[in-house]
Parts: structure tokens; C-alpha cells; sequence
């Protein structure tokens, strides 16, 4: 998925469709949030995309708005599931992240690894909670519910190869614009490559994104695990071994 | 000319190197675990320590695999003295075997005379070899079989994978190491580079029963002559 930021009019279909196909509540207690036209803050266990809006005008009301589609970024070195003690976060057919409710103990693991505080523990149902690319509607050969819904199709899902070149295609179209700071953002450097990427207008931390992601790798751990209990057994081995040599006396007079 | 003092090896070498790797793992596997669990640290972090969690986990068994496999009659004397308890045992319990009195500095308690182990460290052995085969069972269920189990034992395995070994770290933490340190000689015993000798008169004093049992036994040795048949203590 690719998200087109210089193409979102920050109307929120996309919020409002997440919402309405995966039944999810609205937030409690957020009411009048005083950050611009967000209403809902941040992603949360019951909010899956959230609509950011960044203000960059001068006091002559000169300027303009940024806006962040922002929700699960599906990563290829995805924190979540490396942490995750039961199995319950996999990689579907997809390339997505998706959380199997079912396996899933509500550990809270997952949300500790999450670079982008995307993933959070519903503290109703005990399982943890966020965007699942729509696999319901994948599995049926349709679009997700953002993607269906977005106007100006800032929100594009197809092949992801595809996308990355579109992506930096529509990049060299924009700076060449004079949109110097443009960039797609989820490349390699950030969690292996992300599956829902962005393009965006300005530095990362404008957005409230980490500049970079690097989630340590865990393949080949068992060859390490291996080689790390041949040498605590080995050592207790040559202990014993040495030991069974040994012809310290019991008691001994030995000065202080 | 120098004072000559008596000692009494107490710490065998393969003792010492399993408490050594025992304290080094279970110290790495407390950090990351709670680490992670309590939210100490986040992100890609937290994946580093889980990934070093899940290595102090094999020095872990592999060292304790190792103690039953290689060491083994350390590892058997160990479990006979630590399920020994005889009457002095639980009468050691009546007053903790007078440590708040002697810390508190409140007058000479009751001694009730102990074998090698005291009471207190004889139910932390216990613990603690419960804990370990806890934490190797659940712990490698979770890395190669994670989500086989029934959602009910997957939640049990890892709430008790958690808050078992949490409850064993506080009394390491409160209790153990306190009291290593207040009976320093056992501590430089259990250390040292070399044979884990303590002085005897700390042995007389702290574990009396097993130390004239050790000396009878030497004594023995000593009279009949070494015909290399007498079993060595663990």
C-alpha cells in the first residue's frame, strides 16, 4: 500500500471506513482534541488509522497543511512479531502483519516493540489490536476499506514492487516541482522495507516519524543458540573434569 | 612467624562454575525479560533483548544440562542435601536462624545446628531448581512450539514463565545476596579462583553438622591409611 501524501486532502474517509468495516468504536474521551482537525489522536487499540494534520503556517497565516494518513506499516522486519511469545502475529499471504485474535494473550509485547506505537492491547477483549490490511476483504479480492474509499486515491494498493516505482516516480515529479523535501519514506532503511509506505513532504520527524528503523534481525539465532549451550555445558564439563583430577585436600592449614 | 588457619573446601569446582553460569544467565534473563515485560525499554530494543533473553536462556540450560550430565555427583549430593531436613531444619525456621536478631543487633539468638546448607538456603535450592526446569519447559514451549497449546496453557505457560522466576529475582535480589555478603567467608568461597575453601571455624560456626561430619571422615581417612576407596564429598 502506498500512501500519496501530497495527494491527501485530509478528508478522513479513510478513518471513517476503517471504522465502519471493522466495527470499531469511536474514542471515549477525546472530545475536543485542540491539535487542528484530529480527532483521534493517535492509533490505539480501536483506532487503526488515524489522520494527522500538521500545520506549517507563519503568523501572516502564510504557509501550509501536511496531512499523515497513519496506520499500520505492515514492516518487513516487523518488531511485533518477533517479540510475539505465542505465535499469534504472521505474515499472511499478503505480505501484511496481521494478529490471529484467537492466539493471541494480550501479553502487551508487541506493543513495547512497535517503533510507530501502532499495535496496542484492547483492554476489553485482551488481544492485541490494529490494522490488519483488511485480510477479510483481501481474502475476496477486494481493495481495502481505505483504499476503496479515498477520493483522490492518496491510498493505493496493488504490488508493492509496483508501488516503489511508482512512488519514485511521483518523487522526481514532485521535486522536480520544487517539492525539494519529498521523499517516499519506508524503504530499506526503515524496519527492512515497509509493505504500507508513504510518499512525504517534508523530514520524517515533521510527521512524528522516526528518521530511522532498524529491528535487529533474529535469523540464524539457532546455530548462536547452539554454539552458546556447547560452551556452558563445556565448561561445566571440563569443571567436572578437572575437579575428578583434583587432589586438593578436604582440610588444609594454610597462613591468613 | 604467619598465623596458619584451617579450611574446609567447601564449593566444589563444578559447583562454582554453575553458580557462576547460573548467576550470569539468570541476571541477563531477568534484565530482558522484565526488560521487555514492564516496558523498560521499546521498540527494535526490545527485540535485541529479546534476542539476548532467548540466549541467556540456552547458557542456561545447557549449563544446568551440563551439571546433571557431567557433574553429577555434585548434582545428586546437592538435591540429597538440599530435601535433608531434619528436626534442627525446621526448628531453624522459629527465628530465621537468628539473622534479623544478629543484623538488628538484638542479643545472641537460639542456634539451631544446621547440616552444609541452612534451612533458608535449602528452600531457596528447592526454588530455585523448580524454577529453573519451569523456565526451561515454558520458555523453549514459547520459542520452537509457539501457539501449540490450548489458548488457556498458552496464556498459563507464559504468566508463570514471568512471574515465577519475578518472585525467585526479588528473594535473590532481598534476600540471597544480602546474606552471601553478610557471610563474606561463604561468599569468597563460593568466588574465589581455585577451590572453594571457607575457614573452618566459619563452617563450625555456620554449618556444624556437616563440618564434623567432614572431619570425622578425614579423621578416618587419616588413621586407616588412604586405600583411595572413601567416597569424596560433592
Amino acid at each position: 500500500m502506498l500512501i500519496d501524501t501530497s495527494l491527501c486532502i485530509g478528508c478522513k474517509a479513510c478513518q471513517v471506513a476503517c471504522k465502519e468495516w471493522n466495527d470499531l468504536p469511536m474514542e471515549e474521551h477525546i472530545g475536543f482534541s485542540g491539535d487542528s482537525y484530529d480527532n483521534t489522536l493517535r492509533l490505539t487499540a480501536t483506532t487503526w488509522r488515524h489522520m494527522k494534520f500538521i500545520e506549517q503556517f507563519d503568523e501572516n497565516h502564510n504557509g501550509r497543511w501536511l496531512f499523515l494518513s497513519d496506520s499500520c506499516k505492515h514492516c518487513t522486519d516487523a518488531a511485533c512479531m518477533d517479540v510475539c511469545p505465542t505465535g499469534a502475529i504472521v505474515r499472511t499471504e499478503f505480505g501484511s502483519v496481521y494478529v490471529q485474535e484467537d492466539v493471541c494473550i494480550g501479553c502487551g509485547t508487541c506493543e513495547r516493540a512497535c517503533p510507530f506505537g501502532v499495535i496496542h492491547v484492547d483492554a476489553k477483549k485482551r488481544v492485541a489490536q490494529k490494522c490488519t490490511l483488511c485480510y477479510d476483504r483481501l481474502q475476496h479480492g477486494m481493495q481495502p476499506a481505505c483504499a476503496q474509499v479515498c477520493p483522490t486515491d492518496a491510498i493505493q494498493f496493488g504490488d508493492v514492487d509496483e508501488l516503489r516505482k511508482h512512488a519514485r516516480d511521483r518523487v522526481a515529479q514532485l521535486q522536480a516541482r520544487g517539492e525539494d523535501k519529498a521523499r517516499v519514506y519506508g524503504e530499506e532503511d526503515i524496519a527492512g522495507g515497509l509493505n504500507s509506505f508513504y510518499i512525504l513532504l517534508d523530514e520524517p520527524k515533521v510527521y512524528g516519524l522516526p528518521e530511522k528503523v532498524s529491528v535487529p534481525n533474529r535469523e540464524g539465532e539457532l546455530p548462536v543458540l547452539g554454539v552458546v549451550g556447547a560452551v556452558a555445558a563445556g565448561l561445566v564439563g571440563l569443571a567436572a573434569l578437572s575437579d575428578a583430577r583434583s587432589d586438593a585436600p578436604t582440610i588444609k592449614e594454610e597462613g591468613e | 612467624m604467619a598465623e596458619t588457619r584451617r579450611w574446609i573446601l567447601k564449593h566444589r569446582l563444578p559447583s562454582q562454575i554453575m553458580h557462576f553460569l547460573l548467576l550470569l544467565s539468570w541476571f541477563t534473563l531477568a534484565v530482558t525479560g522484565f526488560g521487555v515485560k514492564f516496558g523498560w525499554v521499546s521498540g527494535p530494543t526490545a527485540v535485541s533483548f529479546i534476542k539476548w533473553h532467548v540466549y541467556a536462556g540456552a547458557l542456561l540450560t545447557f549449563a544446568s544440562l551440563g551439571y546433571v550430565l557431567f557433574a553429577w555427583r555434585s548434582f545428586t549430593a546437592l538435591v540429597r542435601e538440599l530435601f535433608t531436613w531434619d528436626r534442627d531444619t525446621w526448628l531453624w525456621w522459629t527465628n530465621l536462624g537468628g539473622y534479623p536478631q544478629k543484623i538488628l543487633r538484638l542479643g545472641k539468638p537460639k542456634e539451631y545446628p544446621q547440616t552444609k546448607y541452612n534451612a533458608g538456603q535449602k528452600f531457596l535450592g528447592i526454588v530455585v531448581l523448580l524454577a529453573i526446569l519451569v523456565v526451561i519447559v515454558t520458555g523453549w514451549q514459547m520459542y520452537f512450539f509457539p501457539g501449540a497449546l490450548p489458548h488457556v496453557w498458552n496464556k498459563i505457560f507464559f504468566d508463570v514463565h514471568v512471574w515465577f522466576p519475578l518472585f525467585v529475582t526479588l528473594f535473590v535480589l532481598l534476600v540471597h545476596i544480602p546474606l552471601a555478603l553478610y557471610n563474606f567467608d561463604d561468599f569468597k568461597g563460593m568466588f574465589r579462583f581455585g577451590a572453594g575453601y571457607v575457614p573452618l571455624e566459619f563452617a563450625e560456626e555456620h554449618s556444624p553438622k556437616w563440618a564434623k561430619q567432614v572431619l570425622a571422615r578425614e579423621e578416618a581417612l587419616r588413621t586407616r591409611g588412604t586405600d583411595g576407596k572413601v567416597a569424596r564429598e560433592a
